[in-house]
């Protein structure tokens, strides 16, 4: 068997977040990668990867027109008449369902790589009859949070999960989420960390650890990021009489986290700001003391990655896969979620810390980052997963 | 004596505060009518009108401003009064011309008051009332007053400029918006919300004896109600060995009912948390009747109309000592107020509940009784409203 595979990458987008695409421009080095996707909204495609369209969401021409050239392509009749009756009953969903079948039996791919859980509706047919090698990515809330507060969600996976060819997981602690869904000695699921272009990442070597002390988080305001606890934890801190500044990107705009910041007195010690381009996230960090990641659930933070690799060192909650990414007081520090009098004891520790302790914990995290995330292990993991699965005959 | 109330849509069914004052001022003589931007189905109480639509069809919004201009220049001076008080106020012509559109029902009404049913009813008509020549009277409720005002300061500075009279439902939220730039001179009426008392199923014991206790919130699910502070101490509660079923009673969206079940997932409580959905007002009062603890949580209150029905009905009570609450509640003589935001203070609040004698609880839920029935019924909130009007 060759080691040169056809790939289908399925996020239902092409707007790919960027560890797909930074995933996907190494793979198809070596192999055909294609997207499938609905949104076809796209700045900047990737390089040799082929883009194929399933029926724009935003627009109805290019809708028409896709599911029209596709069911064209498979020179049958019926199958034309077929899609022009669901066109006419604008039954959206079935022609999009359709679109996906016609151009998966064209590529003949040697696997489907499915991005999200709930992108598995979509593979029901090719599960069902298993005619494709589906592999699914477990990565946050969708195997972490949601079958666990929605029985009927826990129940569709675990009647699906055992078709599926094979499975990627961010951390073992969302792969140990996964087996709770279902298990099975046959079931293949490899636990693949974060790649980062780690060489483009420089550790900065002029860490100061400034007073006030500088504190950051950086996410999207939502209640998995755990930042009220954080603030709450910002109210010991201004009890405690440390000094301090704490911002969050990404919190801007978020209506609890504002009314607590006002209501615990923070106005002045908390500045909530909009999201930002990484590039600046990446400066932000290298001027600042330290990193909180205050969240509840996780599946491996790559903010906190990032952070290590750039050498600002990391307090976190342990929050799913944290704890395989930081060692407490090695690495960097873990408290325990929903707890901001640990968090804030943390940070006055951490706070009267001499220089040369955090220089060996920046030092070690970049370490530990360089070991375990750089894109070629990813890229060597995916490859592996790929070949292990396509090369394992189905049950 | 005419009074528009202006509200976001006609008073539900359930909503006794508003209708019980409707009825109050039509048996004192007095005409209301309603200014809302929907009319449910089935409201008879008074006459509704809506506000003038808006169209995303810009063919179909041209027409409406026609109609809507055309039948306003009937009302010309008042059409001039109200574009030279925008003007005053700085505002360019095209904004007068569009607010004019929107505020286009309520500058045809003939009022002698204009009472905005909460404070961001009123933004953007803040000079309506003297345009039409009424007074201009408000309400604050609640997240008017605690929330709003923070994503958007200084947005009320034209209303407390044009405010005649204002009315509170709490101490607490009057004083915020004195903080927020009310003047202190600004004439005002606190009148709290009221319970419908002979609408309510009176158990006639308490009881706390039983194997498990029944504790019971109603909140929707959303940040503000604090209920991620209710679930963190039955947690505590769990852990002590406490033996009880906390019922949580209303809905929200998939991203808080995602929060708080997962919260109950990861501190394992399955078992001893349940999530009831939304229930009628009917079967919420059926719940409240077997419950022995009632528990507000909430971040802040404008005043809490659960907490006032389950006083009413006698039960015991801890909520957050916060906003409107400790206005609503006695501390220690009607219920109890823990610390906002802890946890820790709300577990030993129940504990401590829970060792009380069974005469002690008695006592209490007399003492509750008797002042919700002397002090916020129906009747004497009908007749405050009248003298907010008159005197």
């Amino acid at each position: 068997m060759n080691n040169h595979f056809k790939i289908i990458i399925f996020d239902g987008s092409f707007q790919t977040t960027p560890f797909i695409n930074r995933l996907v421009a190494r793979l198809a080095e070596n192999h055909d990668v294609y997207i499938l996707g609905f949104n076809e909204k796209i700045h900047k495609k990737v390089k040799n990867v082929n883009y194929i369209p399933l029926g724009s969401n935003q627009n109805k021409f290019r809708f028409v027109s896709t599911a029209l050239a596709l069911s064209f392509s498979k020179k049958s009749f019926t199958h034309t008449s077929k899609t022009l009756n669901l066109l006419f009953k604008k039954r959206r969903k079935e022609v999009q369902q359709q679109n996906f079948e016609i151009a998966v039996s064209q590529i003949q791919p040697d696997c489907i790589h499915v991005q999200w859980p709930s992108l598995l509706p979509w593979c029901e047919g090719f599960l069902l009859h298993n005619t494709h090698k589906i592999i699914l990515s477990q990565r946050g809330s969708q195997t972490n949070i949601i079958p666990f507060v929605d029985a009927e969600n826990f129940e569709y996976l675990k009647k699906w999960y055992p078709k599926v060819s094979g499975f990627h997981s961010v951390s073992k602690s969302v792969s140990e989420k996964g087996d709770i869904i279902w298990s099975d000695t046959s079931k293949i699921d490899n636990v693949i960390f974060t790649g980062l272009p780690l060489e483009q990442m420089v550790f900065s070597n002029k860490y100061l650890k400034s007073k006030p002390l500088a504190l950051l988080s950086v996410g999207r305001a939502h209640w998995v990021k755990g930042y009220d606890y954080a603030l709450k934890c910002c109210k010991v801190l201004k009890d405690a009489g440390v000094s301090f500044h704490y911002t969050i990107i990404g919190g801007a705009e978020d209506e609890e986290l504002q009314y607590l910041r006002k209501e615990l007195g923070l106005e002045e010690l908390v500045s909530l700001k909009m999201r930002m381009p990484q590039e600046q996230v990446f400066e932000l960090m290298k001027s600042s003391s330290l990193l909180l990641v205050p969240s509840i659930v996780e599946g491996l933070p790559n903010v906190a990655v990032e952070a290590m690799a750039l050498g600002l060192p990391v307090i976190s909650t342990d929050c799913g896969g944290v704890t395989e990414l930081i060692e407490n007081d090695c690495t960097g520090w873990i408290v325990p979620s929903h707890s901001p009098s640990v968090m804030a004891l943390a940070i006055e520790n951490f706070n009267k810390m001499p220089l040369e302790k955090i220089h060996n914990i920046r030092l070690a995290g970049r370490k530990k980052v360089e070991h375990y995330h750089s894109d070629t292990q990813m890229i060597k993991g995916m490859e592996n997963l790929y070949k292990e699965v396509i090369q394992t005959s189905n049950p | 004596m005419r009074i528009g109330v202006v509200l976001s849509q006609t008073p539900g069914y359930s909503e006794t505060f508003f209708n019980s004052k409707i009825k109050g001022l039509q048996e004192n003589g007095m005409e209301v009518r309603i200014y809302c931007q929907s009319k449910k189905e089935g409201f008879k109480l008074c006459p509704a009108i809506e506000s003038p639509k808006v169209s995303r069809n810009p063919i179909l919004q041209a027409w409406y401003f026609l109609k809507e201009f055309s039948i306003l220049l009937l009302h010309l001076p008042v059409l001039l009064r109200y574009i030279k008080l925008e003007r005053n106020e700085g505002i360019g012509m095209i904004q007068i011309f569009k607010k004019t559109y929107l505020n286009a029902h309520l500058l045809k009404a003939k009022v002698d008051w204009l009472h905005f049913g909460f404070a961001t009813m009123a933004l953007g008509s803040e000079t309506v009332a003297k345009a039409i020549g009424a007074k201009m009277a408000v309400s604050f409720r609640g997240f008017d007053i605690n929330v709003y005002p923070i994503k958007h300061p200084e947005c009320y500075k034209n209303l407390w400029k044009h405010v005649d009279k204002v009315h509170s439902i709490s101490q607490y939220l009057l004083h915020k918006a004195i903080s927020l730039g009310l003047s202190v001179e600004s004439p005002f009426a606190i009148i709290t919300p009221a319970v419908q008392l002979d609408a309510l199923p009176m158990p006639k014991t308490i009881t706390t004896s039983s194997e498990s206790i029944k504790i019971v919130t109603i909140a929707r699910l959303t940040w503000i109600k604090g209920l991620d502070v209710a679930i963190a101490a039955m947690g505590i509660l769990k852990e002590k060995g406490i033996n009880f079923t906390y019922y949580i009673i209303g809905e929200g969206d998939q991203n808080y009912t995602e929060r708080y079940k997962f919260m109950v997932y990861e501190l394992g409580l399955k078992e001893e948390v349940v999530f009831c959905g939304k229930l009628s007002h009917k079967e919420t009062l059926e719940h409240l009747t077997t419950a022995d603890l009632y528990v507000q949580p909430s971040l802040n209150e404008g005043f809490c109309n659960a907490v006032l029905e389950a006083q009413a009905m006698g039960k015991l009570i801890i909520a957050s000592n916060v906003g409107g609450l400790p206005e609503n509640i006695v501390d220690g003589k009607t219920g109890w107020l823990f610390e906002n935001l802890s946890s820790e203070s709300l577990t030993q609040q129940i504990e401590t509940v829970l060792a009380l004698s069974e005469a002690d609880k008695k006592t209490i839920s007399q003492n509750t009784q008797k002042r919700i029935i002397e002090e916020f019924n129906i009747e004497k909130q009908q007749k405050e409203f009248i003298e907010f009007y008159t005197l």
